[in-house]
């Protein structure tokens, strides 16, 4: 079942929305478990380059992704990155992203679906796009998005 | 399934499997006290909470397969039914039974069994019963008279109860939150630490005290989280007793089992792992150490054997023996059969302890012939190698004829570990002391290049393989680093051949308290988990075998290769 459709029975979805570069995105609030400002992160080797490190979230070892890198977004000058702490299922995630914005709460009437692109990246993970304001908010499947499993498996077997 | 049902079914299950564990306590006992009505009380309590329950969450084949229980526990508890070898054999086999499928029913909520073949047999000894009462009428009665004080039993038992079951007050939590409490405690010691360390330059009394008081406080508490990690071994020891009945049945054996300081504590994880050893020690206790009854009396033992299980906490180290009094280590055996497998060159002479550690030798068996029990030549080195990775050694002492006795020495936790920390390029990482034998400066004068071996480490007269931990793991050049003689050696400790890693500097040796990574990494091999140190930056615990045999291959040696030219 995709969110838009999850998203249809509970009219109320609430979406975190951030910064990528020049573009703008959101993921469901309730994968998000707080944001942080950036701190230290300890390089893990033989990961892929997305895969920022590790970090201590108050006792707690959490990893750090990128998330540009990993969508491939080209990064903005910037110093102001903020990580999203997301939890997915078992797993507890840092998202690395340029700035946090705000929470929005569309009208389903609002969230239109991805238009049909003939491109080479697979944008599975992008669940629907809202309009704010001229500006474009594609919505994240975050699971799908970060793949860490699938991606980390496949490193593996290189 | 809605969320409700499958809490409550999950619940379910956590309760059966603490309820089965009491249950199979009690048929032991009751076959050692010969049909204690108290036990027999227990019994029947048990098996009347797991059908209710069972029933009240919806695993019917559960409830019914209990329910016939139930009525043989009734029928023993009217006398109605001799407590016989033969019946407790199927009383602890309907317990297996059920604790099959309480395990299926943990992956597969939705699973079905064929209790048949036990219900069948249970009715057959049910039957057998009736026939040796003449009167069925009686039977009823007493039946009903029983049932009615089951309930009255029941309605107390709540305060009945908790007194058998433990002995203090108290409540189940899950794993996952203790954790999660530790690693805030981890996180407030750090803190505590750097705002002692501020306390110390300010010019405030209060401010000092209070930070004086804050860090007994602190320590307190580190120390009482610790130990929630903490079990009593009792439940690993009860599950021997099983083993040995077990074991000394099929042998035809007679075996005592007597436990001491089975109230010992060990950390969790440790627990876990330790199960596997400790079946093997005890069954080799009961096959090879404990002889048939007709061979003990001839040599003037008593005709029952013992073995002892013990656990005390010796010095920060946690023993457990388990010492039986059968024949002992037969050390000119041991080598002459050693000699015979080629595990053992003709003509080596061996002192007593070297013979009996011979048994350790993978593919060493004194057994002539395959059993179900033992035989195959597998396993004392298994034993031993999961003691090792427990960080622990095993010591034997034997006396021929009079015994033998196999002592596990244990660290009393795994979620401490000494570990050496270093610093290479800019990182620094952990490397458990244990698998570290020396540390050596490295200088033109001890290590040589050989274009096709690397770097040979020369260490009294033996070459060392001598790797770079930064190549391996692939970090970004140190300029600064020259070629050869700068960093120190670390020699690690192995079964086979022993290697060396090359590190910039060794920091300091340290105590870190281990973090498991989380299951996105789980791919990523050569590193055993994480730690915070004491700044509050996370570090990798590294695993140097598995770094050595993943990323030291040839390709990565061409691709160096080709970076440089």
């Amino acid at each position: 079942m995709s969110d838009i459709q999850n998203s249809q029975k509970n009219e109320q979805t609430r979406y975190l929305r951030f910064s990528l570069g020049a573009e703008e995105y959101a993921i469901p609030l309730l994968n998000v478990k707080e944001v942080i400002a950036r701190t230290q992160t300890t390089p893990v080797p033989h990961t892929p380059s997305y895969f920022l490190g590790l970090m201590n979230l108050r006792g707690q070892i959490i990893s750090v992704i990128d998330l540009g890198k990993k969508l491939g977004i080209k990064p903005r000058e910037s110093f102001e990155t903020v990580f999203i702490i997301c939890e997915l299922g078992e797993i507890s995630l840092g998202v690395m992203v340029d700035s946090v914005n705000s929470v929005l709460t569309p009208d389903q009437s609002q969230i239109s679906t991805k238009p049909d692109v003939e491109t080479g990246i697979h944008p599975d993970f992008i669940t629907g796009i809202y309009h704010k304001d001229s500006k474009l908010v594609l919505f994240l499947d975050v699971v799908k998005a970060l793949s860490v499993e699938d991606q980390l498996t496949a490193q593996k077997a290189v | 399934m809605d969320n409700f049902e499958l809490e409550i079914k999950t619940a379910f299950l956590e309760e059966a499997t603490q309820l089965l564990a009491d249950a199979e306590q009690c048929f032991l006992n009751l076959e050692v006290s010969r049909g204690d009505p108290s036990i027999l009380d227990q019994i029947f309590r048990l098996a009347h909470n797991l059908k209710g329950s069972a029933k009240a969450v919806g695993f019917d084949e559960l409830s019914d397969l209990t329910h016939h229980l139930e009525s043989l526990m009734l029928e023993i508890k009217n006398k109605k039914l001799l407590i016989d070898p033969h019946t407790i054999d199927l009383l602890l086999r309907c317990n297996d039974h059920i604790r099959m499928m309480i395990a299926e029913l943990k992956l597969d909520l939705r699973a079905h069994f064929d209790s048949n073949f036990l219900l069948s047999e249970i009715e057959e000894l049910m039957k057998s019963s009736v026939r040796e009462t003449p009167n069925d009428f009686a039977l009823n009665v007493n039946t009903l008279v029983d049932k009615a004080r089951v309930v009255q039993a029941l309605d107390i038992k709540n305060q009945k109860h908790a007194p058998t079951t433990a002995s203090e007050d108290s409540i189940r939590v899950s794993f996952l939150r203790v954790e999660k409490l530790l690693n805030l405690v981890g996180e407030m010691v750090i803190l505590q630490t750097l705002l002692k360390e501020q306390a110390f330059q300010e010019e405030m009394p209060h401010f000092r005290r209070g930070m004086d008081q804050l860090g007994k406080v602190t320590k307190e508490v580190q120390n009482i989280s610790m130990s929630l990690r903490m079990i009593p071994l009792k439940q690993a020891f009860l599950k021997m007793q099983r083993i040995i009945r077990d074991t000394a049945k099929t042998l035809e054996k007679k075996v005592n089992l007597e436990m001491r300081g089975e109230d010992t504590e060990v950390d969790k994880t440790l627990f876990e792992r330790l199960s596997d050893p400790l079946i093997h020690l005890v069954r080799n206790a009961v096959d090879h150490g404990i002889e048939s009854p007709e061979t003990r009396i001839k040599a003037g033992k008593p005709e029952m054997g013992t073995i002892i299980l013990s656990a005390a906490h010796h010095t920060g180290y946690l023993h457990i023996e388990i010492r039986d009094d059968g024949c002992g280590l037969d050390t000119a055996r041991l080598q002459k059969i050693a000699i015979e497998r080629g595990i053992l060159k003709s003509g080596t002479i061996l002192n007593d302890r070297e013979a009996q550690r011979l048994i350790f030798a993978s593919g060493f068996s004194t057994k002539t012939e395959v059993t179900d029990i033992s035989g195959r030549g597998v396993g004392m080195d298994v034993v031993k190698a999961n003691i090792e990775q427990l960080q622990g050694e095993i010591q034997i002492e034997s006396v021929i004829g009079k015994g033998s006795c196999f002592r596990l020495i244990l660290p009393l936790t795994l979620a401490i570990i000494d570990g050496l920390l270093v610093r290479c390029s800019s990182q620094r990482y952990v490397i458990p002391l244990t698998q570290i034998l020396e540390s050596v400066q490295i200088g033109s004068h001890n290590v040589k290049f050989a274009t096709g071996l690397g770097e040979i480490l020369l260490l009294r007269g033996e070459n060392i393989p001598l790797y770079s931990l930064s190549s391996l793991l692939q970090l970004p050049n140190d300029k600064k680093i020259k070629k050869d003689n700068e960093g120190v050696a670390v020699v690690i400790k192995t079964q086979k051949k022993s290697f060396a890693l090359r590190v910039d500097e060794i920091i300091g040796q340290q105590q870190v308290v281990i973090k498991a990574l989380g299951k996105e990494l789980k791919n990523v091999k050569g590193f055993s988990g994480s730690a915070i140190l004491g700044d509050g930056c996370p570090t990798l615990i590294l695993e140097p075998q598995e770094i050595v045999q993943k990323y030291n291959t040839q390709s990565i040696a061409t691709e160096a290769e080709r970076m440089v030219s």
